[in-house]
């Protein structure tokens, strides 16, 4: 028996090859076995009885959240037609000319949030340009203003003829731009450069004013929308669209020229070239209004920026009184000469949003832009609330589309720009300092209520660029060609752009998605393929060695993903799944249809990998329904008594390649030790005394290219990895969790997980089936294409490179971002630069699609632009995967170093080149609103567990952070992984936690400072970095709030440690009698899960104050403004970046 | 005709085909620059190479060192040293998930070692020219006797 020959690797064993190998005698695992290769068929014992098995209703699951993604295409969706009334009523409102704006301020493709507070002046309607997105918010502006609440919501609608009324009464004498004194002290030129104006005047003035009075916030909630036009308000769209909606809304050409030149003549009247939106070209055209209410529905009723998040609090009129100190204030108003506002605006957002109001009506000369002042830093508290605002307005010139589209610009979940106002010259760039980037999602999850991507199953490219057509084309030669906007080449319009020739009739080409959207989806044809579209395949690879059985792992992952079953992508029946169980050799798991009961063949032959049986270990899912049910119940008592230490993962991981051979999948790779056994054994790598040196980076690499250069290979084949890593024996993420990083796959990490506890347990299951059960998008590939004179430098992400602008996603994974350098190679010329991604995929029903989107963003040759048009978040996220990417390749301490250079450099630059003392030492740093935060960011970022310093941080913490680090959406990773969110419940207000009846979300109370200042001794408070949640339990907190909130007599009673957040309504829609803190707290922790997509189900740490000093450390360091071990108190950063900068040393 | 010449003749030879292997490495880096080729193949079949140039040029050098050549082993000591750095820090082979990132670098270093393989053929191929003419011309002070 020893003498048989290991079979040929490279081909599989044929039917009788294999059943004679079966028929060898039975040498398992057991002691004794042969280190040949014996395969042995083996009648799974029955000692656990199929009630062992979890069904998914008893184990607690909610139904599907990702149902609804991957249903996204294929979801039926009511028509127009059947719309409520009320909300087209409210849209056919004649004062809604912004929306047929070619370039909005602030367009999405969502419809809207059922609208929350009015200006009193005009109760119904809604300004498209006021209207913000409720989605992601920490506040619902639609809540009332409550006790407690310091920031009155913002007004969010204006009626469009004429000024705002707020606006009115609080700029009595508005001036004209051009009139304006030289306002030096602020730094902002005097001469507007083409292309944008300067807005400055009166800014400060409503900086050092004082907070609005409380009058001002039940003002703009006084009237509230009826509930009834709420509802009508969250609607769907079908997927063709229907034409009806588009009826007014195409201007055919000679409308556009008559446009066109009525534009042009206010251009001239205009003194401010920049501010002719469209839109009041509109207003002041009648003959256009009857288009806008159509255009308006159509675009959901108006500029509704997804994701666009309220801010409650004003970033700076109220609550600093060191954002520009009032003196500052008063002298600049003293150098200017302007008068001081008599009251102040709107503040925060609202005023933001005011100001872009205003912006429209500039021609009127009564403008300013209040989004652009500078902010003093030192002194102040960083603004963190603005991290709920949404990133600079990107204004588009006119015309800057073809069609006039609410939806053409492309929203920042999908694609984000470090700068929303792009410099020409790459010396300008270079000037600013500012890190010139993209942060892609490209496969963003559809948020629940946001309407899905238009289809369109036509693809018209650019013949020489192969670009795309997109909303930014422009149609020349009467509409017979295209002027492609990437490289200006004029390429035809196709035949069926006017004519469907099934129907034989004509078609408006103005109400194409490809034309109007900035985001569409394209359903790819023949030649997008090179073989059939794949069904979606996973293999689980099972750590089932004594260190994983003596966590229970084996167990609860077949439980999980028995009760996951119905949940993955399964669309056609055609998903495919294989169970691989590694110890010191493979256990295979056959089951043949019809048969429901499983064979288990071990291999252990480790040396020369085979696939010990050609059919029946790829299993379908649905015709071996009842067989993989089965083993997956058996899954713990099956390898209950397993005793064999050591790991064969590597064996193991090849064998799942030959099974996989051509059709490729997902491997699925559940680790609990180290893989110790085969090729690409891994050596424990002593970690203890590196930690905290230059030494700890080489633990962050991986140790050998062995798995670095397979992922290259599957990738290839379209194989991609996730790599879920259990427990705390070393197990070398760094090295494994390489074959997640080259194939676009995701790392998990659960140092904490043991069978026994249970919300470790509770969060391990929800998250491997969120995470099993996400939405799928096989064989992709994603290209990222520019306008000339644009370079794509560096790529930082999972994913492998395949070419400068291709990245090869074998499984391209929901919520993942991919960042990129962008660097200008030559002076751009023209007034806007293009990015185009291109994410082409097969679907969960074998469908081919490509996804593109196309971003326009303007360019300038003014560093001011550039400056207060910057995007904190997308900046500070950007500097974070390029800091971790350096941690890696270079050293911590570089990448810290790096990171603090950085931000210093820009507020250097800004000081340089934008204030009055550009030379010389200054007692204040100022810094652009738009930056305001990133001081604060990239002190959060150091203190992340990614790149905090210190020798505490166990490296397999630090590579699953790092990983987080490069992958998370600017969304999730700025706020809350690296800035969390913290709230204090013993005062919350009324309707926190609850669901907000006119906008349907759970409102969020106010967020606290990031310091242990906040932290009283008489309250609870919460703190949630979406990874995992602390409340923090004062130590003498009210006998009645622990009662409320935990069920426990008093303080002392309240449990330490680990917990899973009890839930005492029981998911019901109203709190359980004196529970109501409860309810609450569970509603703001939903809310808090789902802005994060549901990736994480965070655990809650009970951290009281006189309690475990580890938890208590643990926490203290999400506190990112405190001074610790690792880095300084935001006011000391601030100190020692200002002495530098006076130094000069930057 | 004497082992330095004989000597010579083969580094002339060797020479021309480091040569053509460093203008192969530009081609395939460009070509992926380009890309003409993915970056798995250009790993594969750049890395099939790398060894095999580096001992050719080692063999080379160890040449002269035995047979005295203290030019032409200062001229080669540089690269050696270079070759001997990167096989230390296991940094010698092209990893196609890294390539694009180090592109640049693989191409200033492949254009480097073009021009050195250059100027050392024509080095070569004087110093056999010497040698040749040294080893038939007679010794003038034999002459004389």
């Amino acid at each position: 028996m020893n003498s048989r020959p290991p079979p040929p690797p490279s081909s599989p064993p044929n039917p009788q090859g294999a059943s004679a190998r079966v028929g060898t005698p039975p040498v398992g695992f057991g002691p004794g076995s042969s280190p040949l290769a014996q395969v042995r068929p083996q009648p799974i014992s029955r000692s656990s009885t199929p009630s062992d098995a979890i069904s998914p209703a008893a184990s607690g699951m909610s139904p599907a959240p990702g149902g609804s993604a991957s249903a996204a295409t294929g979801a039926v969706r009511s028509p127009l037609a059947g719309q409520p009334a009320p909300f087209q009523q409210q849209q056919q409102q004649p004062s809604m000319p912004m929306s047929m704006s070619p370039q909005p301020a602030q367009p999405g493709p969502r419809p809207p949030r059922p609208q929350p507070p009015m200006s009193p002046a005009a109760p119904r309607v809604t300004s498209p340009l006021a209207r913000t997105a409720a989605m992601s918010s920490t506040h619902s502006a639609g809540a009332p203003p409550m006790a407690g609440y310091p920031a009155p919501p913002r007004p969010m609608g204006y009626p469009a003829q004429g000024m705002p009324p707020m606006q009115q009464q609080q700029q009595p004498q508005p001036q004209p731009q051009q009139s304006m004194p030289p306002q030096q002290n602020y730094g902002q030129p005097m001469m507007a450069p083409q292309g944008y104006p300067q807005y400055s005047a009166g800014l400060p003035q409503k900086i050092g004013s004082p907070p609005p009075p409380a009058s001002h916030a039940s003002a703009g909630t006084g009237a509230p929308m009826p509930p009834s036009s709420m509802s009508s308000r969250r609607r769907h769209y079908p997927d063709q669209i229907d034409p009806a909606a588009y009826q007014a809304q195409p201007l055919p050409p000679q409308q556009q020229q008559m446009q066109q030149q009525q534009m042009q003549q206010q251009q001239m009247q205009q003194p401010l070239q920049y501010a002719q939106q469209p839109m009041q070209q509109f207003g002041q055209v009648p003959q256009q209004q009857p288009a806008a209410p159509a255009a308006a529905e159509q675009s959901g009723g108006g500029f509704f920026v997804p994701g666009a998040v309220q801010a409650p609090m004003p970033p700076t009129a109220s609550g600093t009184p060191g954002a520009m100190s009032p003196s500052a204030a008063a002298a600049a108003t003293a150098v200017s000469g302007y008068p001081a506002q008599p009251t102040s605006q709107a503040p925060g957002y609202a005023a933001q949003q005011m100001a872009d109001v205003t912006q429209q009506f500039s021609s009127m000369g009564l403008g300013t832009n209040s989004q652009e002042y500078q902010v003093a830093l030192l002194g102040g508290k960083p603004q963190i609330s603005m991290l709920d605002e949404l990133p600079p307005l990107i204004k588009l010139p006119p015309n800057a589309t073809c069609v006039p589209s609410a939806y053409s610009i492309c929203p920042p979940q999908h694609k984000r720009s470090t700068l929303n106002a792009v410099p020409k010259t790459e010396k300008l760039l270079k000037k600013t300092k500012l890190p010139f980037g993209l942060v892609i999602t490209p496969f963003k999850t559809q948020e629940p209520g946001e309407e899905p991507l238009p289809v369109v199953s036509e693809i018209v490219r650019c013949r020489r660029c192969r670009t795309y057509i997109n909303p930014f084309v422009q149609f020349v030669e009467g509409g017979r060609r295209w002027k492609c906007n990437m490289c200006g080449l004029s390429n035809d319009v196709p035949l069926q752009f006017d004519y469907d020739a099934a129907t034989q009739t004509q078609k408006n080409r103005w109400i194409r998605p490809d034309l109007n959207h900035g985001v569409v989806e394209f359903i790819a044809p023949l030649e997008y393929m090179v073989r059939p579209p794949m069904p979606p395949v996973y293999v689980f690879i099972i750590d089932v060695s004594y260190a994983s059985v003596q966590l229970g792992a084996p167990g609860v992952i077949g439980k999980t993903i028995l009760s996951a079953l119905d949940r993955i992508p399964n669309a056609d029946n055609r998903t495919k799944v294989a169970f691989i169980g590694v110890d010191t050799s493979l256990h295979f798991f056959q089951i043949r249809a019809g048969n429901p009961e499983p064979q288990q063949l071990v291999v252990s032959d480790l040396e020369d990998v085979f696939v010990p049986s050609p059919t029946d270990l790829l299993l379908n899912l649905h015709e071996c329904r009842e067989g993989i049910e089965a083993l997956l119940s058996r899954m713990e008592s099956m390898f209950k008594a397993n005793h064999a230490v050591g790991n064969a993962l590597p064996s193991a991981i090849q064998a799942a390649q030959k099974l996989l051979g051509t059709l490729g999948g997902k491997i699925v790779v559940l680790q609990a030790s180290l893989p110790t056994i085969g090729e690409g054994k891994i050596e424990p790598r002593p970690e203890g005394k590196d930690l905290g040196t230059p030494r700890e980076s080489e633990l962050l690499r991986p140790q050998n290219n062995w798995y670095k250069s397979l992922a290259a290979d599957c990738s290839r084949i379209q194989i991609a990895f996730d790599t879920i890593f259990i427990g705390q024996q070393p197990m070398d993420v760094a090295t494994v969790s390489c074959l997640a990083h080259y194939t676009g796959g995701s790392v998990f990490h659960y140092p904490s997980f043991m069978a026994t506890r249970k919300p470790e347990v509770e969060r391990f299951t929800h998250e491997f089936s969120n995470h099993l059960a996400a939405r799928v998008g096989l064989e992709a590939v994603l290209r990222i294409r520019a306008s000339k004179g644009l370079r794509m430098s560096s790529y930082y992400g999972n994913f492998f490179l395949r070419s400068l602008d291709l990245l090869a996603l074998p499984n391209v994974t929901p919520n993942h971002s991919y960042a990129v350098d962008i660097e200008i190679e030559e002076t751009i010329t023209s007034p806007m630069i293009y990015f185009q991604t291109a994410l082409l995929h097969t679907n969960s029903s074998g469908e081919r699609r490509i996804r593109v989107s196309t971003l326009a963003l303007p360019t300038t040759e003014n560093i001011h632009t550039v400056f207060h048009h910057a995007d904190q978040v997308a900046i500070a996220s950007l500097l974070s995967k390029k800091a971790v990417d350096r941690a890696v390749e270079a050293k911590l301490e570089d990448a810290r170093d790096a990171l603090q250079y950085k931000t210093l450099e820009i507020i250097g630059a800004f000081k340089t080149e934008c204030t009055q003392s550009s030379s010389g030492a200054t007692t204040q740093l100022q810094i652009p609103r738009a930056l305001q935060l990133l001081p604060f960011l990239t002190l959060a970022t150091l203190k992340h567990t990614s790149l905090r310093a210190g020798n505490n941080i166990p490296p397999a913490l630090r590579v699953a952070a790092m990983n987080l680090v490069l992958t998370l959406p600017p969304e999730q990773g700025v706020q809350p992984y690296t800035a969390a969110r913290m709230y204090s419940l013993h005062d919350l207000p009324e309707q926190a936690g609850r669901v907000d009846e006119t906008t349907g979300i759970i409102a969020l109370p106010p967020r606290l400072g990031l310091s242990a200042d906040a932290l009283s001794p008489y309250g609870i408070f919460l703190l949630h970095n979406g990874f995992d949640s602390f409340l923090w339990v004062g130590r003498e907190a009210s006998p009645a709030l622990c009662r409320s909130l935990l069920d426990v007599q008093d303080v002392r009673m309240v449990p330490s440690g680990v917990i899973a957040f009890p839930d005492f309504s029981n998911g019901a829609e109203a709190p359980a009698q004196g529970f109501e803190l409860n309810f609450q707290v569970n509603g703001i922790l939903r809310r808090l899960n789902q802005l994060c997509h549901n990736l994480w189900n965070p655990v809650t740490y009970i951290c009281k104050e006189d309690g475990d000093p580890m938890i208590r450390m643990v926490m203290t360091q999400w506190l990112s403004e405190d001074m610790d071990t690792s880095a300084p108190s935001y006011q000391q950063f601030l100190n020692q970046l200002r002495d530098k900068i006076n130094r000069g040393n930057f | 005709m004497s082992l330095t010449a004989f000597l010579y003749i083969l580094a002339l030879i060797m020479a021309g085909v480091l040569l053509f292997g460093a203008v192969y490495f530009v081609i395939m880096l460009t070509d992926l620059e380009c890309d003409y080729i993915n970056p798995i193949d250009l790993a594969n079949n750049l890395n099939t190479y790398v060894m095999p140039e580096m001992v050719a040029h080692l063999f080379l050098f160890v040449m002269f060192l035995l047979l005295g050549e203290w030019m032409s082993m200062l001229l080669n000591l540089p690269l050696v040293g270079w070759n001997v750095v990167k096989v230390v820090n296991a940094r010698q082979f092209y990893d196609a998930t890294e390539v694009f990132r180090t592109l640049p670098k693989h191409k200033r270093e492949n254009f480097v070692k073009v021009a050195f393989y250059l100027i050392c053929f024509f080095y070569y191929l004087y110093s056999m020219i010497i040698t040749l003419v040294n080893e038939s011309t007679p010794d003038p002070q034999q002459v004389g006797y």
